[in-house]
């Protein structure tokens, strides 16, 4: 009995022990399933043989792994460090950064990290936008409904950030980072209120962003309003956001300012500000007309009720 | 510290998972918990004192969070058993998991019920070496055992359950 060039290699590779050891316990099984045929089963290839099966047989568990993404090395830029705050540190009105505790810095690193990973793990749910939507379509753009699902992998998100770095004012993210802001201490924590705000191009402009769509993912206060600093991107140097959520029979009004810095096509800037009644369902705010392009800006906005239990 | 080991950790989870997937039973419960147990090391990463293995002191946590996890879900105990509680619990792992593409498979399930079945020392040193991913060496220093009392152990379970396997496919044991 021939063996093929492949099982040839398959065994030079085994020799060397330069296979996984599934595999080499593979190519072991059929060699004995080979020999069994030929020589009958002498003890000890039997022993090894049987070993080999039930080897294999376990495999599936040993394949296991977790469904999404758990942990992974930080990113750098999300760490705070004690010279250069992080963008997402609580400023003052004079605009100056809080100082904190050593364990608070680590508290809020670790969050940060946390952040990042469930971004990269797929947690975000950014890229996830857009499953359920009408049948029929709005004239600018289809509206986005945020699920069930969504909604408490939001509330699941920021129970875990706040786990890690205490009690937090706001939190926001988008595809890549994480920013948090701890309470101040004695701050009273009302209600969370989660707002999905998403920038997109309006195509009518005379170019395009490749950026775009552009998803955050922030979640701040009820009746307590948060001032966030979005890290730098290509639709702006920077976007700056004031949101002040007031929850109201189960809806939410928001009152917004966003201010838009330049970009690297520009240096001009925009603004828009404004009061929505915000619900699941997408709703717009307005639009930021930067140098050369339009951005819609939507927004959706929620009552996290339960945080242990979304 | 946080960082090194933050970065350690990342190799370390998919045996995290299963150490939480055998003990509770259910796949997004042993997210939770491998999660959880990520989280804490981090948070006690100033208490790691570099004499344990990281391995060993990882492993700890993983299973502590895991029991926790059982102690505060008292529903799902309720209809749940673990590996100490017998075959039952490997089956219903198996529809849990993500094994379950593998559930028609009979020499898997019969595998992963007789291992509940094993020698309490035995089936320990199986779990971990065979289910778990843990080398030998991790897994004697998680046991605080020589890796030649590890070794005789698993070759021990491999016998028993070699034999149990056979007597079972001849039709033997009902």
């Amino acid at each position: 009995m021939s063996i093929s060039e492949e099982q040839e290699i398959l065994l030079s590779q085994l020799i060397d022990g330069e296979l996984p050891v599934d595999q080499a316990n593979q190519v072991l099984a059929d060699v004995f399933d080979e020999l069994a045929d030929v020589l009958g089963n002498a003890e000890a290839g039997g022993k090894l043989n049987a070993m080999l099966q039930l080897q294999r047989a376990l495999k599936p568990w040993r394949r296991q792994e977790p469904p999404k993404g758990i942990v992974a090395p930080p990113p750098a830029k999300n760490l705070p460090s004690p010279d250069q705050p992080s963008v997402g540190a609580r400023r003052g009105a004079g605009g100056e950064g809080v100082s904190h505790s050593n364990w608070r810095l680590l508290n809020l690193a670790t969050a940060a990290l946390l952040g990042g990973i469930l971004v990269a793990g797929g947690f975000f749910l950014g890229g996830r936008f857009g499953i359920e939507r009408p049948a029929v379509p709005m004239a600018r753009q289809p509206i986005v409904i945020v699920t069930p699902e969504q909604r408490q992998e939001i509330a699941r998100a920021f129970t875990l950030h706040e786990s890690v770095a205490g009690p937090l004012s706001w939190y926001a993210a988008d595809d890549s980072t994480i920013q948090v802001a701890p309470a101040q201490e004695g701050e009273t924590l009302r209600q969370p209120i989660a707002v999905i705000l998403r920038l997109t191009q309006d195509l009518s402009g005379p170019s395009r962003d490749a950026t775009l769509p552009k998803t955050y993912v922030i979640v701040c206060r009820n009746s307590d309003a948060a001032t966030i600093e979005l890290p730098q991107s290509a639709v702006a140097k920077t976007v700056r956001l004031r949101l002040l959520p007031t929850a109201i029979n189960g809806e939410v009004n928001l009152e917004y300012a966003i201010a838009a810095d330049g970009s690297d096509r520009g240096p001009d800037g925009a603004a828009l500000a404004g009061r929505r009644a915000v619900g699941l369902s997408q709703t717009s705010l307005g639009q930021l007309a930067l140098a050369d392009r339009l951005v819609n800006v939507d927004a959706s906005a929620w009552v996290i009720r339960d945080q242990r239990k979304p | 510290m946080s960082e090194t080991l933050n970065q350690e950790l990342a190799s370390h989870v998919s045996r995290m998972y299963r150490v939480a997937l055998r003990i509770v039973g259910s796949v997004d419960a042993a997210q939770e918990v491998a999660q959880d147990a990520c989280v804490k090391a981090l948070r006690r990463a100033e208490t790691f004192d570099g004499r344990a293995a990281l391995v060993t002191w990882l492993h700890r946590i993983t299973v502590n969070c895991a029991h926790d996890h059982l102690r505060k879900d008292r529903r799902a105990d309720r209809g749940r058993t673990d590996w100490d509680s017998g075959a039952m619990g490997m089956l219903a792992m198996l529809e849990a998991g993500p094994a379950e593409r593998a559930e028609r498979n009979e020499t898997y399930r019969l595998a992963l019920t007789l291992v509940a079945k094993l020698p309490d020392d035995c089936r320990s040193a199986f779990m971990l070496t065979q289910l778990d991913g843990y080398t030998y060496d991790e897994a004697a220093a998680i046991e605080n055992l020589s890796r030649g009392t590890v070794a005789s152990r698993v070759y021990r379970a491999r016998q028993i359950l070699m034999e149990q396997m056979n007597d079972h496919l001849a039709g033997e044991v009902p």
